[in-house]
């Protein structure tokens, strides 16, 4: 599966993002990195369909296939999608068996409980209580599971919204998008989340993530996209694009190539000045 | 929120609901005004029935539209009386009487209930538009001040127009516009208000699921499925309508639409699978303990309109919600 926007113009309120060529993988995590304000959330939001081009396209291509392969598991309200489809034209039932989206806030509904919220992810197909509990397992919220999620913290709230993605997957599923997730996690959580965002590439999703940590970043990312104010400053492997000479000019602070820490070096923000001027 | 205590809630629902029955069954005022409370003799049971069943309805409309506007607005603070609707209705009926007092009785043939739609629609659509943040999103306290305000002008209006109409039309209405639960409803008005209570908590259960994804963001909501702006159409639409129907039926009622919704999550939990069904039953036990309320009221000269224990009772409730924050506790 191939999700491509080309020449795509996206308006988002006030602002516009694009001319956008770039390409997400199924099977690989694509990082979205970029200042705020950069155009990170309405690319997210863009891939989702949840924002349709003004102009230019946003199409999905299935390979047959991968078609065929699903067709076989297909559930009765299975969706059925050309080969080539327009994103902006999908309809709301598609969309949730075709991708999951966490939102960067996600909301929660007053007086659920935990598992009632992770269930909400299965609204539009058929009821599916192991894979809950798997998704609730795999996030860590399985023992609160009957705790009302307004008693929880701003961090295992994004736990849930996260779980609440996992529980709506489905043998069609192609998409994760998942909005700056890092920023109310701790540690062990954000270590859990790139685990099981490169788990879910694995099993033939596309992933796509938007971050600032740069850390996360690299240690999960195939691909990168840098957007600055609504442009796209370049794409294409992570290790092309994740290196100072892109991120230095965008951010306004100096990036460093730290060797040795893992398998491969991270491209970090290291800014010594402040600390040196104390 | 468990099985057990679910159950425990509709017993409780259930006990509250027919002992309300019971008492306005029973209460009733001998010759001199004075409260009795005895079996009804054999040719007022005929009225006690007919005014079980005039609140039966209005209160499960209202108690339905409260609980379908906090779902459309994520506001639990919202209900047909504090944004407006009831006031609309009540200022549209007014002016269709007014049209008929001069254009002929036959311009009310379709009955106060299409003038009572057209005016919770209009009040709604009024109270949408001016409640928006600065952002295009939804402030749940500017939403509920621009109600209310849209409720005071459309009050206002209905007054003036009232005021305008022949003398000898002007009781009934006036009587109707403090609010009355009649022991002699109009057939018309009772056949759609029954139609309107029954699809709406049939269409409430059957896609409880997706009300209740209604409860995330827009962009939640869109990405699990939900068709979003269809679904508030259709909020926007039934809950108007089920306001307009309560109010051509037992004219503006505060807060029973408010307090309805809480009562019945409270007591069943938040989903709408159950909770439609619990606050149509919570809407009709209010409004019919409060018609019942009334009776004890030392009134001889006159009886007292029930919106008045509605306001008097509903007043407190709200504030105590806003207090609480309610609002924001929703909006997490």
């Amino acid at each position: 599966m191939t999700l491509q926007f080309e020449h795509a113009l996206i308006h988002n309120g006030d602002f516009v993002l694009g001319p956008l060529d770039v390409q997400f993988q199924s099977g690989a995590v694509t990082v979205v990195i970029g200042p705020n304000g950069g155009g990170k959330s309405t690319l997210l939001r863009a891939a989702a369909g949840l924002l349709s081009t003004h102009s230019g396209s946003a199409r999905l291509q299935v390979e047959h296939a991968h078609r065929a392969h699903t067709q076989v598991s297909s559930s009765p309200s299975a969706l059925s999608l050309d080969t080539n489809q327009e994103l902006a034209r999908i309809t709301p039932s598609q969309r949730a068996h075709l991708l999951s989206f966490v939102p960067q806030r996600p909301e929660s509904v007053a007086g659920f409980s935990v598992r009632t919220s992770v269930e909400l992810g299965r609204v539009a197909m058929r009821a599916d209580a192991p894979r809950v509990q798997l998704a609730m397992e795999r996030t860590g919220i399985a023992a609160l599971a009957d705790q009302l999620v307004g008693h929880l913290s701003e961090g295992q709230r994004h736990r849930v919204a996260f779980a609440r993605a996992l529980a709506q997957r489905t043998a069609q599923t192609q998409l994760l998008i998942v909005d700056e997730p890092t920023s109310a996690l701790d540690p062990s959580w954000t270590r859990t989340l790139a685990a099981e965002l490169r788990h879910c590439a694995s099993e033939g999703l596309a992933v796509i993530v938007a971050t600032h940590d740069f850390a996360f970043a690299g240690a999960i990312a195939d691909d990168a996209v840098a957007l600055s104010q609504g442009k796209v400053v370049g794409a294409g492997r992570a290790q092309d694009i994740l290196v100072p000479n892109i991120l230095q000019p965008i951010f306004n602070v100096p990036f460093r190539m730290v060797e040795h820490l893992a398998a491969r070096p991270l491209c970090l923000p290291i800014w010594a000045d402040v600390m040196n001027a104390m | 929120m468990s099985a057990h205590r679910t159950r425990i809630g509709w017993v409780v629902l259930s006990l509250l609901c027919v002992s309300a029955m019971a008492c306005r069954f029973l209460v009733g005022r001998d010759a001199v005004g004075q409260w009795t409370f005895a079996w009804p003799s054999s040719d007022s049971i005929e009225w006690r029935v007919g005014a079980l069943l005039s609140g039966l309805l209005a209160g499960a409309a209202l108690s339905l539209s409260g609980i379908y506007l906090q779902t459309l607005l994520r506001n639990p603070l919202a209900s047909p009386f504090v944004l407006g609707l009831s006031a609309g209705s009540q200022a549209c009926v007014a002016a269709a009487y007014w049209i008929a007092a001069i254009g002929g009785p036959w311009l009310l043939m379709g009955g106060a209930i299409l003038p009572a739609t057209v005016g919770a629609l209009l009040a709604l659509g009024v109270t949408l538009y001016f409640g928006r943040g600065k952002g295009g999103g939804i402030d749940p306290i500017s939403l509920v001040l621009s109600g209310v305000i849209v409720g005071t002008v459309a009050a206002a209006l209905a007054s003036l127009i009232e005021w305008l109409l022949p003398l000898e039309m002007r009781p009934a209405l006036a009587g109707w516009a403090l609010g009355r639960v009649p022991e002699v409803p109009e057939l018309s008005v009772v056949i759609v208000t029954v139609i309107t209570v029954f699809a709406a908590i049939f269409i409430g259960i059957r896609k409880g699921a997706t009300l209740d994804a209604m409860g995330l963001s827009d962009d939640e909501s869109a990405s699990i499925g939900i068709h979003v702006s269809r679904v508030r159409l259709y909020l926007v639409l039934g809950s108007s309508v089920l306001a307009a129907v309560a109010t051509a039926l037992c004219g503006p009622l505060a807060f029973v639409g408010l307090i309805g919704p809480h009562m019945a999550r409270s007591c069943v939990g938040p989903r709408h699978r159950v909770s439609v069904l619990a606050a149509a039953i919570s809407g009709s036990t209010l409004l019919i303990a409060a018609d019942a309320v009334r009776h004890f009221a030392p009134a001889s000269t006159g009886r007292l309109p029930v919106g008045v224990i509605c306001a008097l009772a509903g007043g407190p409730f709200f504030l105590v919600l806003l207090r609480r924050g309610a609002a924001k506790a929703w909006m997490r």
